[in-house]
C-alpha cells in the first residue's frame, strides 16, 4: 500500500535516462536531482531513472563511490549520464540481498560480506567453499576429508538447531539449494559470493534461511569486446603428515605367546611368530634378517611346488607407510567466453577438473558447462542461466559405510548396501595400510596377482589383508549430473516499478555402484600351518558382492516479485512484495546383493538369492508470501522491515502456516553530521541495528505419523510388518530463531582502514528433537518440540591498505575475528544431554558420542574415562597397577571452535601479486578415533612410550584402607604380554585418551601471480592478457602438541555430530601448483 | 498502458495466492511406509523376532559373536583364533556398556508389536490376537525378569505418555504374567479364537495349540519359582488349572515364517553358521570361532550319546573341543563345530519352546509332587529325551535312557529326589544345547545343576558364572532416575528373586 504523489509542474516534462559507468555497466541507485530544487529521484538497479525537468535545467547525479556528475537537459527527453569511479571503495558495493533484491550496502541494517571472484579463486580452488575458508568472519568451512571427493561443512555464526540442519542455505543465481550443491559449481564462473550471516539478513528467504545464506552470483558477461579466457592449473597433492608411529618394535608380538609349531625368531628363541592383530608388540628391531609370514607354496608350471618363506631385515622403515600413498594430481582447464553490448550480455564457460588422488587408483572428474545471458528490449528484459555439471569419482570402497543417495541432501536419504573394506572385518583401506609392521614396505606387495608373497594366500599378515588387493578389487564409483537452470523475465512499465518473474529448476541425478571381488583361498593357505586363525583359514571363500543406487532430487522454484522505488522529498521508498513457491521431489532406489554367482560380473542379475532392495520417495511444497519496505531519509537513515508468511506441506494443517518479521535500521552518521563530512579521520561511518525472527522446519516429510516398517528381512514366506521405533508427533511446530544484531562500520583515513564490527544474539526455541527415549516405552526415539539454544557472538573485520604508492606498490591486509558463545539452554524433559545421531558413534568399540548438553556449548564430545579420585588422578588396582574404566560417559568439551581468526594479505607490484590467507581456530576438542586402532595394533608412538617396559601410570593413585594413596611403584607388570594387553586391550578402551585440542593455525592459501603488462603483449595481436602463477594450499599447519593423529578440521560426518575422526579419513594433505591464464 | 501491466501483474500475484488452496499442501501422506497395519501382518514379524531372540540374542553381540550362554553353559567355546580379553564372554565380565546382549532393546521392541496386536485385537473384538499377544508378552517378560530382575512393566510400552517408565519388582511381574496367561487362555477358549492364519507362523491360528503353549510357558514360570519359599500351594493350583485347560506342549513351538536360502532370510542359527552358498560363514569370528566345548564332548562321549554326532561335527573322525577362556585352544575351523542336528537346513523352523523342555518341566513337576504322580516322571523324562533325539535326528532313544545304573541318563536308576532332579536337569541341559541355552543358564542359577559345569580359565575371569546381566547403558542415559533406583548391580552375586 503506497501512494505516490506526483509533483505537477506545468512547465516541466518527464526526462528519462540511464546512469552508467564508462564501461557501459549500469550504476544502480544513483540519486538524481534537479539543481536548485528539493526533489530527487533514485535510479533503479539497472541505472534507469526518470525525472521531471525542463529544458536548460541542470541535473546532478550522485552515486556512492563515483564522482558527482552534472548534465544539462536539452531538447530531447533522454539524458544519459556516465560516471567515473571515485576513491571511496567502502560503501559503494551493491549487494544482492535476499531473493535477489539488489540494495546498496549503506542501506543495510545487518551484516553482509561480499567476496569477489579474485579473492575466491586466488588459490585456484576447485570447490567454492574451500575458497572462502578464513576470509569471512563468522563463517566456518570445514573440509572434513581429503581425497577425490572432499566433503565440506559450512556454518555461519555457529549452530542454531540441536538436531536439524545447521548449514547455511546456498543460493545460486536466486535458486535456493542445499549447501552440497557447492561442489558442482565451477569457482571460475562465480562473479561474487555474498554472505548473509544472520537471520535478519536472510529472513525474507523463509524457512530455509535461519542459518544464514551464501549467495553465489555467476558471471553474466561483460559489455564491450568479446573476451575469451583460457586458464589451466596443474596442482599436486601430497601428504603433509602422518599420525605418529613407533619405529622401535616389530611384528613378532601377538596375542597369546607360544603357539605350537610356529617359527622361532632367530635372535630371540622364545618368541613365536603369532601374526595377530596386535602383532606390533614384538621385540625391539635389531637389524637381523628374519622370516616374515607363514611358509607358502610356490607352484611351478608342472604343478609341483616348493615351500618358501619370505624374509625381511628387522629394522624400521619410517617412511614406508607414507610412501604407500601417491602424489595426487589435479588438472583444471577452463575456457570461457564473455561478451555484451548495451542491450545484452552473454557468458559461457567450460571447465574440466581431473583429479587423481593420493590413494593409488582413486580418481575423479568434473565437467561443467555454464551459459548465462541477458537481453533487454524496451521495458522487457530477460535473463537466463544454465549450468550443467557431470561428476564422477572412482574410489576404493570405504569400510562399512552406508551408501548415501544423491548429493543434494545426503542426510535426508540414507540406506542401501553397507559394504566395503575387503574380505576380512570390513576394515577401511587406511587401516590396512597403517597397521602393518614398521619394517615392511608395502610398495613391495603391489603385484598381488603374480607375486606369491603378495597374493591373498601368501600375504604375510594373517589379519590385515593386502591393501593393494583391496584397491584393485573393492571399488565405489559415484556419478552425478546436476542441472541448474533459471529464466527470469522483468517488466519495467515505469522507471520506479518493476515486476519480475523467475522460474528455476535444480535437478541432481545421482547413481553409485559398489563392487567387491571375491576370492577363493588355496587349500594349503586355508590349512594355516601356524594355527593363527589367518584370513584364508577364517574366510576360505569370499563371495563377490555388488550394490547399485540411483536417486534424483529436484527443486522447482517459482518467484514473483514486484518492486517499487520512489523518492519523495527527503524520503525514498522501496517496496517489494512477492510470492514464492518451492516444490521438491526426491526419489531413491537401490539394489544390492551380498553374494554373486560369477566372478567379475557386478550385475544384480548375477546375484545368488534375493536382492536387497530399498525405495524412498518424497514430495514437499512450500509457499511464501512476503512484503519488504525500506524507507530512506536523506540517504543517510534507513529503516527496513519485512514480513513473510510460509505454508509448508511438511507440517500439519494447524501448524503449517507461520509468519515471521524482520526489522532493521542503518544510520550513516558521516553523511548526516555535517562536521564529519570532511573529516580526515572518519571518511565513512554507519551504525546499524536489526531484529528478526525466522523459522526452520527440522523434520522431513512424513514425520508426523507413526509408521510400520517391514520386519527384518521380511517378506519371508509370509509378509510382515513391525511398529517403527520412532514415536512421531503430529503437532510438531517450526523451530523459531530470534535474532538481534548491532553493528558498526567505519572507513578511516580516507578509507585506508575499514572496520566492520558486529555483535549478535540468537535464541532458537522450539527445537525439534528426536530424543532418545527408553526402549521400555516401546520406542527408541520420539520427536518433541523442546529445547532452547542460544548463540552470542562478536565479529570484527578489518581491511587495511598499508601502502599504495605511486611506484605501483600496493599492500593490503585483512583481518577477521569472530567469537561465538553457544549455550544449550535446555533440552526439555529434564534431559541433561542427548546424543546427536551419528552413524560412527562407536570407534573400535570405544564409545564416541557427540552430545548436546544443557549449560554447555554445542556440541560436546562424550566418551568414557578412567575411574578417577576426587583430585582427578587415575585410580589403579593395588596389585596390578591397572586402571578401571568408568562406565559413566563424561563430557570432554565442544567440537565447535568458538574463536576463529583469519588473516589475508595481498601485495602487488608491477604485475606481481602475492596473496596469502592464514586462519586459526581455538577452543575446540576433537576425538581421534584413529588412536585406539593404532594402540590396538601397536604401531602407535604412544604404545611404545614406555619402551614396552613395566611402568607406573603417571599421576595415579590406589585405594588403600579407604584412602587414595599416590602410586609410585605399582607397575603395569610383565612387559611384553602385559604390555600388549595393557595398550591394546585396556588403555585403548578409554575414549578420553584420544580427546585432544583441535586448535590450529593454517596457512590456507599462498599464491604468486605475474600478470604481463598489456603493453608488452601488444605485439601479439590476439592476446589481450596473460598471467602465470604458482599457488599452494594448506602448506603449513601448526596444531596442538597433543594432537598426533590427524587434521583437527576433519570429521567422519558433515552432519551435526562433527568432531570425531576415524580411519575413513585420509592423512592431511597439502596442494601446490602452477597456473596459466590467457585472455584473447 | 502502464496500468495494464500493473493489472496483469496483480492478476499473476493473485493467481499465486489462489493456488494456495488447502489441498495443495495435503501431500504429506507417507508413500514409503504404511501408517497402519492389521494385527495379522504384525504377528508374523513379531513371532519371528521372538524366535530370533532365542538364537540371535544369544549368538551375536554388536555384530561380533559373543554367544555367552552357549559358552557359559559348556556347549561352545571360542577357538584359538582370537585373543581372550578382559571384555569378552570368556572373562564373565558384564558391564552396562558391554552392549545389551541384544536382549533389552530387542525384547521391548518386540513387546511393542505384541502390545499393538493385543490392542488391535481388543478394539476389533478378535480374541485370538488378544490371547496370542498376551502369551507372547508373558514369555518375553519372563525372559526379561530372568535376566534383569526388576524391569519396567506396568508403565512400559506407552510411548511418550509414560516417557520415564518405573521399574516393577520381578516377583510382581511373574505373578502378573501368570494372570495374563490365564486371561489369554480364557480368550483363546472362545469359539471365535479358532482361526486359520498363515501369518501365525507358530500354530497357524490353532487356538488349542496356543493354549498348550500358554500352559507350558506358565509351567516354565512356575517351575522357576521352585526354590521360592511359600509358593508351593500357588504353583500347585496354577498347574492344576493348566491340566484342566488342555495340558502342555507335545510338539516344538517353533516359528516357521518361511525361512529360505537367501541372504538374511535363513533360519537365524543356520544363517549364523552357513552362508547361502553352503560354506561356513566367515569374515569374522562366526563359524570359525564358535566351536564345540570340550566339556560337552566329554559328557556325551562318556555316556555313549548318539547325539554327539548331531550336535557337533567331527574333525578327521575325532571330536575336538575347546576350553572356555584358554589361550591355547585350537584355531579356526580345526576343532569340532556345531553339528548337523542343529544346522539342518536354511528353512528349518526356529524353536521358541521345545517339546523336550515341556517334558522335562513336567518331569520335574512330577517328582516335586506338583503334577500327576512321581511315576509319571519317568514317562515324561523318557519322552523328553526322545523329543531331543527326534529334534536332532539321533533316532530312537530307548537304549540311551535305559543304560543300566547310569544316573544321568536313566531316571529309573535314580533313587533319591536329588538324584532324580540332577538326572532331569542333566538331560534337559543336553536337550537345550544350541537350541535354548538360556534355559540351561536359568536352571544352573536356580539349582546349580549340572554341578560340574567348568569355570572359564581366562586370566580375566571374574571367578563365577554371572548370575545376572547389567541394565544397558541406554537405560542409564534415557531413564536414569528409575534405573539408578535399582542400585549397584553386581553381575557375579546379585540374585534374581527366584534364585536360592
Amino acid at each position: 500500500m503506497m501512494v505516490f504523489a506526483f509533483a505537477a509542474q506545468a512547465q516541466t516534462r518527464l526526462i528519462s535516462g540511464k546512469v552508467t559507468e564508462k564501461s557501459g555497466d549500469a550504476v544502480p541507485f544513483a540519486t538524481i536531482a534537479v539543481k536548485g530544487l528539493k526533489s530527487s529521484v533514485v535510479a533503479g538497479a539497472d541505472g534507469s531513472f526518470s525525472i521531471h525537468a525542463k529544458t536548460g535545467d541542470v541535473i546532478t547525479v550522485t552515486a556512492v563511490g563515483f564522482i558527482e556528475a552534472e548534465a544539462t537537459v536539452g531538447s530531447t527527453n533522454i539524458v544519459n549520464v556516465s560516471l567515473t569511479r571515485g576513491q571511496n571503495t567502502l560503501n559503494d558495493v551493491v549487494v544482492t540481498t535476499a531473493l535477489g533484491i539488489q540494495r546498496q550496502s549503506k542501506e543495510l541494517g545487518y551484516s553482509t560480506t561480499k567476496v569477489t571472484s579474485a579473492e575466491l579463486t586466488q588459490a585456484k580452488v576447485t570447490n567454492v567453499a574451500t575458497g572462502l575458508a578464513g576470509k569471512v568472519s563468522g563463517l566456518q568451512v570445514n573440509l572434513i576429508n581429503n581425497g577425490v571427493k572432499p566433503d565440506v561443512r559450512v556454518t555461519l555464526r555457529g549452530n542454531r538447531s540441536i538436531l536439524g540442519n545447521n548449514q547455511a542455505l546456498l543460493v545460486v543465481d536466486d535458486i535456493q539449494l542445499p549447501i552440497s550443491y557447492l561442489a558442482t559449481i565451477n569457482p571460475d564462473d562465480v562473479d561474487n559470493v555474498t554472505i548473509l550471516k544472520g537471520a535478519s539478513a536472510s529472513a525474507l528467504y523463509g524457512s530455509a534461511a535461519s542459518n544464514g545464506v551464501m549467495i553465489v552470483t555467476t558471471k553474466k558477461g561483460s559489455r564491450g569486446k568479446p573476451q575469451i579466457r583460457f586458464s589451466t592449473t596443474e596442482s599436486l597433492e601430497s601428504i603433509s603428515y602422518m599420525p605418529e608411529f613407533q619405529n622401535q618394535f616389530g611384528q613378532f608380538g601377538g596375542e597369546p605367546q607360544g603357539f605350537p609349531g610356529t617359527i622361532i625368531m632367530p635372535s630371540e628363541p622364545y618368541i613365536n611368530y603369532a601374526p595377530f592383530e596386535n602383532q606390533n608388540y614384538g621385540p625391539r628391531f635389531n637389524g637381523q634378517k628374519v622370516p616374515l609370514g607363514q611358509p607358502i607354496r610356490i607352484f611351478n608350471p608342472d604343478g609341483s611346488y616348493s615351500i618358501k618363506q619370505d624374509s625381511i631385515i628387522y629394522s624400521a622403515k619410517p617412511d614406508a607407510k607414507k610412501g604407500f600413498f601417491n602424489t595426487g594430481l589435479t588438472a583444471q582447464n577452463e575456457l570461457s567466453y564473455s561478451s555484451g553490448d548495451e542491450k545484452s550480455r552473454f557468458y559461457m564457460s567450460f571447465q574440466d577438473v581431473s583429479t587423481t588422488g593420493i590413494i593409488p587408483g582413486d580418481k575423479g572428474r568434473r565437467d561443467a558447462i555454464r551459459i548465462n545471458g541477458s537481453r533487454e528490449n524496451g521495458i522487457f528484459s530477460a535473463d537466463y542461466s544454465i549450468g550443467y555439471t557431470l561428476s564422477t569419482t572412482d574410489r576404493t570402497a570405504p569400510g562399512g559405510v552406508p551408501f548415501a543417495f544423491g548429493t543434494i541432501d545426503p542426510l535426508k536419504i540414507l540406506g542401501g548396501y553397507a559394504g566395503g573394506g575387503g574380505y576380512f572385518q570390513a576394515r577401511p583401506l587406511y587401516w590396512n595400510i597403517i597397521n602393518q609392521p614398521a619394517d615392511v614396505n608395502l610398495k613391495d606387495y603391489r603385484n598381488w596377482q603374480t607375486d606369491p608373497y603378495a597374493t591373498p594366500d601368501g600375504y604375510f599378515n594373517s589379519y590385515y589383508g593386502n591393501p593393494w588387493w583391496q584397491i584393485d578389487q573393492s571399488r565405489f564409483v559415484e556419478r552425478s549430473a546436476s542441472l541448474l537452470g533459471s529464466l527470469s523475465l522483468t517488466l519495467k512499465p515505469t522507471t520506479w516499478l518493476t515486476f519480475n518473474y523467475k522460474a528455476s529448476i535444480a535437478r541432481d541425478d545421482y547413481s553409485n555402484k559398489y563392487s567387491q571381488a571375491g576370492y577363493t583361498f588355496a587349500d594349503w593357505a586355508i590349512k594355516d600351518t601356524f594355527g593363527t586363525g589367518s584370513i584364508p583359514n577364517g574366510v576360505k571363500k569370499f563371495s563377490p558382492s555388488e550394490g547399485d543406487a540411483n536417486s534424483f532430487n529436484q527443486i522447482l522454484t517459482s518467484n514473483f516479485l514486484a518492486s517499487a522505488r520512489r523518492a519523495y522529498g527527503d524520503f525514498d521508498f522501496n517496496l517489494v512484495a512477492g510470492t514464492q513457491l518451492i516444490e521438491t521431489k526426491a526419489h531413491a532406489i537401490s539394489t544390492s546383493a551380498g553374494t554373486l554367482v560369477l566372478e567379475n560380473d557386478y550385475n544384480i542379475g548375477n546375484r545368488a538369492g534375493n536382492a536387497t532392495v530399498f525405495e524412498y520417495d518424497d514430495h514437499t511444497r512450500l509457499m511464501g508470501v512476503y512484503g519488504d519496505l525500506t524507507i530512506g531519509y536523506k540517504r543517510y537513515l534507513f529503516l527496513h522491515g519485512s514480513l513473510r508468511n510460509d505454508w509448508n506441506s511438511i507440517l500439519s494443517e494447524a501448524n503449517r502456516s507461520y509468519l515471521y518479521p524482520a526489522i532493521d535500521a542503518a544510520f550513516v552518521f558521516t553523511d548526516a553530521i555535517n562536521s564529519l563530512k570532511n573529516s580526515k579521520v572518519i571518511s565513512y561511518g554507519k551504525i546499524r541495528v536489526a531484529h528478526s525472527q525466522t523459522a526452520q522446519v527440522s523434520i522431513f516429510p512424513y514425520q508426523l505419523q507413526n509408521i510400520f516398517v517391514p520386519g527384518a528381512n521380511f517378506p519371508l514366506g509370509v509378509p510382515g510388518y513391525t511398529v517403527g521405533n520412532r514415536y512421531f508427533n503430529p503437532d510438531i511446530k517450526p523451530e523459531l530463531s530470534t535474532d538481534d544484531e548491532v553493528g558498526l562500520e567505519l572507513g578511516l583515513f580516507h578509507n585506508k582502514l575499514s572496520v566492520s564490527a558486529a555483535a549478535y544474539q540468537t535464541t532458537t526455541k522450539n527445537q525439534t528433537i528426536p530424543i532418545a527415549i527408553s526402549s521400555t516405552t516401546g520406542y527408541t526415539s520420539a520427536f518433541v518440540n523442546s529445547g532452547v539454544m542460544e548463540n552470542k557472538g562478536i565479529e570484527l573485520d578489518l581491511k587495511l591498505n598499508v601502502i599504495n604508492n605511486s611506484q605501483g606498490l600496493r599492500w593490503d591486509v585483512g583481518f577477521n575475528y569472530s567469537y561465538n558463545k553457544n549455550t544449550v539452554k535446555s533440552l526439555g524433559f529434564g534431559l541433561p544431554d542427548i546424543n546427536l545421531p551419528n552413524p560412527f558413534a562407536n570407534i573400535n568399540a570405544v564409545p564416541a558420542n557427540i552430545d548436546a548438553a544443557v549449560g554447555l556449548p554445542y556440541s560436546q564430545v562424550k566418551t568414557q574415562d578412567w575411574v578417577r579420585d576426587p583430585q582427578g588422578r587415575i585410580v589403579v588396582d593395588k596389585n596390578t597397577g591397572m586402571p578401571t574404566l568408568d562406565p559413566t560417559e563424561k563430557l570432554f568439551g565442544t567440537t565447535v571452535p568458538p574463536t576463529k581468526i583469519g588473516i589475508t594479505t595481498t601485495v602487488s607490484y608491477k604485475g606481481f601479486t602475492l596473496s596469502a590467507v592464514a586462519d586459526a581456530r581455538f577452543g575446540a576438542v576433537i576425538l581421534n578415533g584413529i588412536g585406539p586402532s593404532l594402540d590396538f595394533t601397536g604401531v602407535s608412538q604412544y604404545s611404545a612410550s614406555t619402551g614396552r617396559q613395566p611402568f607406573v601410570i603417571p599421576n595415579s593413585v590406589y585405594l588403600d584402607g579407604g584412602k587414595y594413596v599416590a602410586n609410585t611403584n605399582i607397575n603395569i607388570a610383565n612387559p611384553n604380554a602385559s604390555s600388549q594387553t595393557f595398550w591394546a586391550n585396556l588403555w585403548n578402551t578409554a575414549g578420553s585418551n584420544y580427546v585432544n585440542s583441535a586448535d590450529f593455525w593454517k596457512l590456507r592459501e599462498l599464491s604468486l601471480t605475474y600478470t604481463f603488462n598489456p603493453k608488452t603483449l601488444s605485439h601479439i595481436n590476439f592476446v589481450k592478457g596473460l598471467s602465470i602463477g604458482v599457488v599452494g594450499r594448506n602448506l603449513i599447519m601448526i596444531k596442538a602438541k597433543d594432537n598426533v593423529w590427524s587434521d583437527p578440521e576433519f570429521s567422519n560426518t558433515n552432519g551435526n555430530a562433527a568432531g570425531n575422526t576415524d580411519l575413513n579419513q585420509l592423512p592431511p594433505t597439502r596442494f601446490y601448483g602452477a597456473n596459466l591464464s590467457v585472455t584473447f | 498502458m502502464k496500468r495494464k501491466y500493473i493489472i496483469i501483474a496483480a492478476t499473476l500475484l493473485a493467481t499465486g495466492f489462489g493456488s494456495c488452496k488447502k489441498s495443495f499442501f495435503d501431500i504429506n501422506q507417507n508413500p514409503n511406509n504404511p501408517t497402519g497395519a492389521s494385527p495379522d501382518l504384525v504377528l508374523s514379524t513379531a513371532i519371528t523376532a521372538t524366535a530370533d531372540e532365542q538364537v540371535i540374542g544369544q549368538v551375536t553381540q554388536f555384530g561380533f559373536s559373543y554367544p555367552f550362554w552357549q559358552d557359559w553353559m559348556g556347549y561352545w567355546a571360542p577357538s584359538g583364533s582370537y585373543a581372550i580379553n578382559a571384555g569378552d564372554q570368556a572373562s564373565y565380565k558384564i558391564t552396562n556398556t558391554f552392549g545389551d546382549f541384544g536382549i533389552w532393546q530387542a525384547n521391548y521392541d518386540n513387546l511393542e508389536d505384541y502390545d499393538y496386536i493385543e490392542k488391535a485385537g481388543a478394539s476389533t473384538n478378535k480374541p485370538f490376537f488378544q490371547g496370542a499377544a498376551k502369551v507372547m508378552k508373558a514369555i518375553i517378560y519372563q525372559q526379561l525378569v530372568d535376566c534383569y530382575e526388576d524391569v519396567p512393566y506396568s508403565e512400559a510400552l506407552e510411548g511418550t505418555s509414560k516417557i520415564l517408565p518405573k521399574f516393577d519388582k520381578g516377583s510382581d511381574i511373574y505373578d502378573s504374567i501368570v494372570d495374563q496367561i490365564n486371561t489369554a487362555i480364557g480368550l483363546l477358549q472362545q469359539p471365535a479364537a479358532n482361526v486359520t492364519l498363515n501369518t501365525d507362523v507358530l500354530f497357524g491360528g490353532n487356538a488349542g495349540n496356543w493354549i498348550k503353549f500358554a500352559n507350558t510357558v506358565k509351567l516354565r514360570i512356575l517351575m522357576r519359582e521352585s526354590e521360592v519359599s511359600g509358593k508351593e500351594a500357588y504353583i500347585k493350583s496354577e498347574i492344576a488349572k493348566s491340566v484342566a485347560s488342555g495340558g502342555f506342549l507335545t510338539n516344538d513351538a517353533a516359528a516357521d515364517p518361511g525361512y529360505s536360502n537367501n541372504n538374511g532370510q535363513q533360519n537365524p542359527i543356520y544363517g549364523f553358521f552357513v552362508t547361502i552358498t553352503g560354506l561356513p560363514t566367515s569374515g569374522g569370528p562366526a563359524a570359525d570361532n564358535n566351536r564345540a566345548a570340550l566339556y560337552s564332548i566329554n559328557y556325551l562321549t562318556n555316556h555313549q550319546d548318539p547325539r554327539l554326532s548331531r550336535l557337533y561335527t567331527s574333525v578327521g573322525g575325532q571330536y575336538l573341543g575347546n576350553i572356555l577362556g584358554s589361550s591355547s585352544n585350537i584355531t579356526g575351523g580345526s576343532s569340532s563345530g556345531v553339528g548337523p542336528g542343529i544346522l539342518k537346513s536354511s528353512s528349518q523352523p526356529a524353536v521358541i519352546l521345545s517339546a523336550a523342555e515341556s517334558y522335562f518341566l513336567q518331569a520335574e513337576a512330577n517328582i516335586r509332587g506338583w503334577l500327576g504322580t512321581p511315576a509319571d516322571a519317568v514317562t515324561n523324562f523318557d519322552a523328553g529325551v526322545q523329543a531331543s533325539f527326534t529334534y536332532l535326528g539321533a533316532g530312537d532313544a530307548t537304549a540311551y535312557y535305559s543304560q543300566s545304573g547310569d544316573k544321568t541318563t536313566n531316571l529309573s536308576a535314580c533313587t533319591t529326589f536329588n538324584e532324580q532332579l540332577a538326572c532331569i536337569i542333566r538331560q534337559k541341559w543336553v536337550a537345550m544345547n544350541s537350541i535354548t541355552p538360556v534355559e540351561a543358564w536359568d536352571d544352573y542359577r536356580r539349582l546349580h545343576l549340572p554341578a560340574d559345569i567348568p569355570l572359564s580359565v581366562s586370566p580375566y575371569s571374574q571367578g563365577a558364572i554371572p548370575t545376572r546381566i547389567q541394565y544397558p547403558n541406554s537405560e542409564y542415559q534415557t531413564n536414569s532416575a528409575n534405573v539408578a533406583a535399582e542400585g549397584t548391580i553386581d553381575s557375579q552375586h546379585s540374585k534374581i528373586f527366584w534364585m536360592p
